[in-house]
């Protein structure tokens, strides 16, 4: 993780209301690091090889005796949308709450094998997971903001990390609120509460506030499942958009929405990775029976 | 089963059974309500008209006076000042020390401590506490604070073993108006508590002797094992010496000479008080032969006669219009020094200049083992220019010290027994007369931040104990209100990379503190209200004064309150209900503070 100071400022004196500037402008102000040449290319669009953000190696798993994952070898592209499929209790959800070890908070929950984010191992108990978290951010099925204003919701996760002059923080709020294309809705109400949003309002302030941090990848668990299907769409349509600078993981139990928004689609059954391919080949023409039988709706 | 079949099962099941009253159950529910309704009633008519009859009895009494005077024997005169500011004090103790107490426990518990055989111990162990009878924390309190386990070198309640902010001053005053002569500060705690009563010179603004000034009788003294002669007089009398009546060559003055005319008179002690006179009382047993004698006149005109015994050196004192209140104790001899140099104590009015003025005074020592006395002189009339010693008070407890002091600026002189720590020094006076004596006392001045170990039975040491009454309460309440947080939320800012105690600072407090409030409002107020474990912490109830420092001795609203509901008489319940008010008064205050705090803090929330 770089930072680069010096390039902080520069981009917030750009015009705030250029769409164009603002998925940069997010980013440097929570110094992420900067755009280079060689990222640029590894956009989806580009014809190279994408590159391996997240990559797990025999991956098992246990809350306490009973083993919720099974040897898993998965490798999850930078910068692309991979959906995590399968009925549930299948381990989707354990797998990605390793990715940011929010199963440390839970008693008897450990892990085997190996898993990488950028190179780095993150199941080793020397990674920071303070860190880890900041680089790693995670919506979760329920919108849970916090019951203050809808300004501070969004500066809580920055102010965690870094001290920001009031002016700085109004712009980070601001393009956050516009990267999670809520800003137009909220704007002249920063003050209020925001438990009075509605459910996909608050769902996509809860996006909002997650890349207000200024993470790598984006965790999304079942984002669209408490929401009605209008609200669902706005937040698909936020995933897509967001997958040009965040990797993206999403569980979903929605295959349309699965088929929607994903690159690659991974199939969880009973703690095993079946299937990983790219999407449109896995939900056209699956490798397995079991995938087969699942995304036709034989079982499940 | 096919399907249709299971369905008409069903169908036969739902229907099973007879048929309940619709009506029946419409009157037990409206039974039901009724019985909620007047069980409620019940509580409000019972504490409506408990505030009625104590609002009706305590209104009168609630007059300024009430709330600015102490406790007084007379109803009329009593208040709760001490009281009132007593409570305030030990409810503010408690809650500044129970709240951040009470809610990091609760932070530890909920947010911090794994789930473990050990914490839910704890849990439980809390929990027990809560049911307590609070009377068993006083003896905890009284054992803890106020007197810390009696370990060793921690002192006493009364000699603590540290303090902090204490200064202690020899105070003096005149013994006319009680006028406050001069304070300095001593360099030391007293080794002997000072006692009502006992005056204290100065020697070189150092050294302090204390003096015993007791009230004696007056008396004339004639010591045949001693050969001193010595009048004490408390009131105004008048003492003449001489051959006869008739010899005397001055009035007023004093003198010695042979009686030329010997009366009979008690030949050992003559009492005087304004009441008895020599004459009456002591005139009986004749002794044979006498050559001196002493006479005298009390404020009453009444004649005093003392035998002087041949040979004897004596020291005469007395003079008109003088008031004598040196407290003298007998006086001895000293032997040593009356025989190489007789003058010193032989007095003799007559050859001033070397023994009456307090410049020629010197010093001596008494050989023996006899204890040191005093010696009194006074001073002739007319010589008023010149400072004299006046009078003389040694201390019973200091008795190898004599100390003489006379008007201001005189020679004062330190005499020991011990012949090594023999030592003279020069001294101040500090009466306005020097005929009176001094009244001193060693005090000590705390600072509002005084601090003892142990704590002793002050304010500290009650709030503390008041504080391991509610603690439980808090800590129950304040787990509740953090359980009641949800676990949605931590995750929320874990997930955002926020530590634990970000959380719990950011998120997870205040989103509980509304709760925690709540139920700290209800600790608060069982602590306002509480008066057994003061009790048991054995305070003073008779107060005259608010308290000043957290060491300082208090008394509650509850206890004094009880002293009242305690005493006979309508005017005393008039008291106890005039201080429930005042109590009641209190605990709502503090409960819309409190309630005043949750609101801002509801506010910036929602």
């Amino acid at each position: 993780m770089m930072h680069e100071p010096e390039t902080q400022s520069q981009p917030l004196e750009r015009d705030l209301h250029e769409e164009d500037n603002l998925k940069v402008d997010v980013m440097s102000i929570a110094d992420r690091a900067p755009e280079t040449e060689d990222t640029m290319s590894n956009t989806p669009a580009a014809a190279a090889p994408p590159k391996t953000m997240i990559s797990t190696r025999d991956f098992s798993s246990w809350y306490g005796k009973f083993k919720a994952l099974h040897e898993l070898n998965l490798d999850i592209p930078e910068r692309m949308v991979t959906a995590l499929i399968g009925p549930s209790g299948c381990g989707k959800s354990t797998f990605l709450r390793w990715i940011n070890r929010m199963n440390d908070t839970i008693a008897g929950a450990r892990s085997s094998g190996g898993m990488t984010l950028g190179g780095e191992d993150i199941t080793d108990t020397r990674c920071d997971v303070v860190d880890l978290r900041r680089r790693v951010g995670m919506v979760f099925q329920r919108p849970n903001p916090f019951p203050k204003s809808i300004f501070e919701n969004i500066a809580y996760g920055a102010k965690l990390h870094r001290k920001y002059t009031r002016g700085d923080l109004e712009q980070l709020v601001e393009h956050s609120l516009r990267q999670a294309a809520i800003w137009d809705e909220v704007k002249d109400r920063l003050k209020d509460s925001a438990l009075g949003l509605s459910g996909g309002q608050q769902q996509r302030l809860c996006i909002a506030r997650a890349i207000a941090v200024g993470p790598e990848v984006l965790l999304m668990d079942e984002p669209c499942s408490a929401l009605d299907p209008r609200s669902s769409a706005a937040i698909e349509e936020l995933i897509r958009g967001l997958r040009e600078q965040y990797t993206i993981v999403v569980v979903t139990h929605n295959m349309q929405q699965a088929a929607r928004i994903s690159d690659i689609t991974a199939f969880f059954y009973e703690g095993h990775l079946v299937e990983t391919d790219e999407t449109e080949k896995l939900f056209t023409r699956p490798s397995e029976k079991q995938t087969d039988d699942y995304i036709s709706g034989r079982f499940g | 089963m096919s399907i249709a079949s299971k369905g008409n099962e069903l169908s036969r099941l739902t229907s099973a059974g007879e048929a309940r009253s619709g009506r029946r159950r419409e009157l037990i529910n409206r039974i039901f309500y009724v019985a909620c309704l007047s069980i409620t009633s019940i509580a409000i008519v019972a504490l409506t008209v408990l505030l009625v009859t104590i609002a009706v009895e305590g209104w009168e009494g609630l007059t300024p006076e009430f709330l600015n005077n102490y406790g007084s024997r007379k109803p009329e005169s009593a208040g709760v000042k001490a009281a009132l500011w007593g409570s305030v004090w030990i409810c503010c103790v408690c809650g500044i020390v129970a709240l951040p107490i009470g809610v990091g426990t609760a932070i530890y518990l909920e947010e911090f401590a794994a789930k473990n055989r050990f914490t839910s111990f704890i849990r439980t162990n809390i929990s027990n506490l809560a049911g307590v009878p609070s009377i068993v924390y006083g003896i905890i309190g009284l054992t803890i604070f106020a007197r810390m386990f009696g370990l060793p070198g921690i002192g006493t309640e009364t000699s603590p073993g540290l303090t902090v902010g204490s200064t202690w001053y020899d105070t003096f005053y005149d013994a006319e108006g009680g006028r406050m002569m001069r304070e300095v500060p001593s360099r030391d705690a007293p080794a002997l508590p000072l006692e009502t009563g006992q005056a204290a010179l100065f020697i070189n603004e150092l050294d302090v002797s204390q003096v015993a000034d007791v009230a004696l009788p007056a008396q004339i003294v004639a010591d045949d094992a001693t050969g001193f002669t010595v009048v004490i007089a408390p009131e105004e009398i008048m003492i003449t010496v001489g051959e006869s009546s008739a010899t005397q060559e001055r009035p007023g003055m004093l003198g010695e000479s042979a009686a030329m005319n010997p009366r009979p008179w008690n030949d050992t002690i003559a009492l005087l008080t304004s009441e008895r006179t020599l004459n009456e009382t002591t005139l009986k047993d004749a002794p044979t032969r006498t050559s001196r004698w002493l006479e005298g006149t009390d404020a009453l005109g009444n004649d005093l006669i003392v035998p002087v015994p041949e040979g004897r050196n004596s020291i005469i004192t007395g003079d008109t219009g003088y008031r004598l209140r040196a407290v003298l104790p007998r006086i001895t001899r000293s032997e040593a020094s009356a025989e190489s140099d007789p003058e010193k104590i032989d007095v003799r009015y007559g050859e001033s200049g070397r023994v009456v003025t307090g410049k020629t005074w010197r010093e001596y020592r008494v050989a023996g083992k006899r204890p040191t006395r005093y010696v009194l002189r006074q001073l002739p009339p007319g010589v008023e220019d010149e400072p004299l010693a006046n009078w003389v008070l040694v201390d019973p407890k200091y008795r190898n010290e004599f100390v003489e002091v006379g008007r201001e600026n005189v020679l004062a002189n330190v005499v020991s027994d011990d012949a090594d720590t023999s030592r003279s020094a020069r001294g101040t006076v500090f009466a306005a007369d020097a005929m009176e004596p001094l009244k001193g006392e060693r005090i000590e001045r705390r600072s509002w931040y005084y601090f003892q170990l142990p704590f002793g039975k002050g304010v500290f040491a009650g709030g503390l104990t008041l504080m391991l009454v509610i603690l439980p309460v808090v800590i129950i309440a304040s787990v509740e209100a953090l359980r009641a947080v949800p676990n949605s939320l931590r995750q929320a800012s874990l997930a955002m990379g926020a530590t634990q105690w970000q959380t719990v600072r950011q998120v997870t407090l205040p989103a509980s503190i509304p709760m925690i409030m709540t139920g700290s409002i209800l600790a608060m107020s069982r602590a306002i209200g509480e008066a057994a474990p003061i009790l048991v912490l054995g305070v003073a109830l008779f107060i005259t004064r608010t308290p000043e420092n957290l060491m300082d001795q208090f008394t509650i609203l509850p206890m004094q309150i009880y002293n009242w509901a305690g005493r006979p008489g309508d005017s005393f319940q008039q008291l106890a209900a005039s201080g429930i008010i005042i109590l009641l008064v209190v605990l709502l205050t503090f409960n819309a503070a409190a309630i005043l705090i949750r609101h801002r803090l509801q506010k910036t929330l929602k």
